[in-house]
């Protein structure tokens, strides 16, 4: 099939979710209970045919009252009245018996009206409203049933070559499913709205439940309705379609953050592409490391950063960032860094995501700071949700040649008994950063460890650091103040993880902390 | 009861007069083309929505169209086409129908323009019998 047989609905996040648009003779419904959207959907599949692509189009409406759907559509800037002065629009107020004998007639006033006007489209508002029309108990399909009514209707329209959009609603009695059943049978294409509960929070989706004659993205998909714009769908969260398997890897390394000690503790320095967990508990300075990697990256690298947070507001990131000396404010001003905040409460994950990923696309984002993955799982009741986020994240990140920092907080003061321990997916990223606080006498400090780097020769020592002016410095090793290293048989209790060295002849232990 | 300040009054009086409209339900089938945009149906399914014997709604129409407030298309099937008209050539009337509209709107309008229209339909009536 070629691009040109393919009718783009124009609206937002739709035609993505088809592939494209949808097959020009299709004939589409749109199913779901009261208040999912079905109208409006409708109604802005006609409008953008007719501003976006100049096709002309029909609205039929059996119940609603077109004053009120031109009322309502100027929420959202869609001047219909507009629209019918110049005769590229006619919003039709009939019955179901008249329409149905109208899309049948040879001299019909209906099609002599969209001929007129030159519709392209039409949307018929309400289909389930023919079932009355029929005498015919279901599930008849003789002469005269429901099925044959719709069967007439929709040969009337395929021979109009009019691209159709009908509404069917969704009803709980057995009679509407009956007719709901069979009028998915006759159309082409059908798509699901819904409109769920999520704890407290409303969330509306859209589903492609079958479409003739194309692929297109399965799963339930978000939809949005926002005033002054219209309807937005957000393809699920999930991995980018790659129509082969090769991955983009890259061999240049670069200094995470401009220290020495840091880059040669991880081998050399980070990949390009790379994707690093930063785990630590609370006030270990991931915080301070990501940003530091957008600031390096921006003003050494020449590499634009995004920096997003579910937790902390842009004005307090500007602000903590300040206090140890390093100034996001210039670099958010020249569009070398971004931030995304959004607020967690009424996080919306597949909305969040595709912001994430255009946010990356326009600004041409090549470091990315996720501070932290913990607040998904907080914000998200769905776990499988998270998953796919993180999932998909990584994916995009490595096929984008990203480097990518998720801040991840383990809830374990001292010591970690697991990386991740409510999200196990530590084998998925390339590198493993452990920032931890020792107590040492009564004072804390804080301490690195990269425990995995992969295709990196790094090293497993754990060196302490600090915060200051200027970020993370690395305190200096003091050669001549190590123990000397012993054979493994020197130490106990190694399966532990916390072993205790001996002397070479025995019993009591020789630790000698600092 | 209705209050309303005099200048409404007048504006209705005289704006029902330029549209040739005195009674009811020639104001109520013109309200319901006007809403509907493009009503396609019969007299008698106007009727049955507004809660008048397909005649009266008949004879609104009629007199609707002979004020060149509304059109109908060419019958087909046993329904027409409805439109409202609103010519540039008219301006004062057009104007008129505007505003009766806009106070249609609320209740406070609908009541103003049912006491006119009723007062109105009163005359009408009382003008026919004499005439019989």
């Amino acid at each position: 099939m070629t691009e040109t047989s393919f009718v783009k609905t124009g609206v937002e996040g739709l035609d993505a979710v088809l592939l494209g648009g949808i097959p020009s003779t299709n004939i589409i419904m749109l199913q779901g209970a009261a208040g999912t959207g079905k109208t409006l959907l409708g109604t802005e599949f006609v409008y953008r045919g007719i501003t976006e692509y100049n096709e002309p189009g029909l609205i039929v409406v059996f119940e609603s009252s077109p004053d009120k759907l031109i009322r309502d559509a100027a929420n959202f800037g869609w001047d219909l009245e507009e629209l019918q002065r110049k005769d590229k629009l006619k919003i039709v107020f009939t019955s179901p018996p008249v329409f149905e004998l109208e899309l049948r007639s040879p001299d019909s006033l209906l099609l002599e009206t969209a001929a007129e006007i030159g519709a392209q489209r039409i949307f018929i508002d309400g289909i389930n409203l023919l079932r009355p029309v029929s005498n015919h108990p279901l599930p008849w399909s003789g002469p005269g049933s429901y099925r044959e009514l719709l069967q007439q209707l929709l040969e009337g329209l395929n021979r109009e070559n009019l691209t159709a959009i009908f509404s069917h609603e969704l009803g709980v009695l057995a009679e509407s499913q009956a007719t709901l059943e069979m009028a998915s049978f006759l159309a082409d294409t059908v798509v699901e709205l819904s409109h769920d509960r999520q704890s407290r929070l409303g969330h509306r989706s859209l589903e492609i439940v079958k479409s003739r004659g194309q692929d297109y993205v399965a799963g339930k998909h978000t939809l949005r309705i926002t005033a002054g714009k219209g309807i937005e769908v957000f393809r699920r969260v999930q991995a980018p379609v790659v129509r082969n398997l090769e991955q983009p890897t890259s061999r240049a390394k670069r200094s995470v953050i401009g220290v020495q000690a840091l880059d040669d503790l991880i081998g050399g320095g980070l990949y390009d592409g790379s994707t690093t967990m930063v785990v630590g508990i609370s006030g270990a300075g991931k915080t301070v490391l990501g940003t530091q990697l957008l600031r390096e990256g921006a003003v050494k690298e020449n590499r634009r950063g995004l920096l997003i947070s579910l937790d902390e507001h842009p004005a307090q990131i500007i602000r903590n960032a300040e206090t140890v000396g390093i100034d996001l404010q210039a670099q958010i001003d020249s569009g070398m860094i971004h931030i995304l905040y959004e607020s967690p409460q009424e996080l919306e994950i597949d909305a969040h995501y595709t912001r994430l990923v255009r946010m990356v696309e326009e600004h041409d984002i090549q470091r990315l700071v996720i501070d932290g993955v913990t607040s998904y799982s907080t914000a998200l009741d769905d776990q499988r949700a998270y998953r796919d986020f993180f999932h998909s994240l990584v994916a995009f990140s490595k096929y984008r040649l990203m480097t990518t920092f998720f801040n991840y907080e383990n809830p374990e003061l001292f010591g970690l008994s697991s990386y991740m321990p409510d999200f196990p997916v530590s084998s998925i990223v390339d590198n493993i950063i452990l920032l931890s606080l020792v107590e040492l006498g009564n004072t804390l400090h804080r301490t690195i460890a990269v425990v995995k780097a992969r295709g990196c020769k790094h090293e497993f020592d754990t060196r302490e650091f600090t915060i200051g002016q200027g970020g993370i410095t690395m305190v200096p090793l003091d050669k001549a103040a190590q123990l000397p290293p012993l054979p493994i048989e020197s130490y106990s209790s190694i399966l532990s993880r916390a072993p205790t060295r001996f002397s070479l002849r025995g019993a009591n232990p020789q630790v000698q902390d600092r | 009861m209705v209050e309303t300040d005099n200048s409404s009054d007048i504006v209705v009086q005289d704006c029902l007069k330029s549209l040739g409209i005195s009674l009811l339900s020639d104001w109520d089938v013109l309200v319901f083309i006007y809403r509907h945009h493009s009503s396609l149906m019969s007299a008698e399914e106007m009727g049955r929505f507004l809660g008048y014997p397909a005649m009266l709604v008949g004879d609104a129409l009629d007199r609707l169209e002979s004020q060149k407030l509304v059109t109908r298309s060419r019958f087909s099937q046993g329904v027409r086409f409805y439109y409202m008209v609103v010519s540039a050539k008219h301006l004062a009337p057009a104007s008129c129908l505007r505003r009766l509209m806009s106070l249609a709107e609320n209740r406070t309008g609908r009541l103003l323009l049912l006491k006119h229209l009723r007062k109105s339909s009163g005359l009408h009536a009382a003008k026919k019998g004499k005439s019989k």
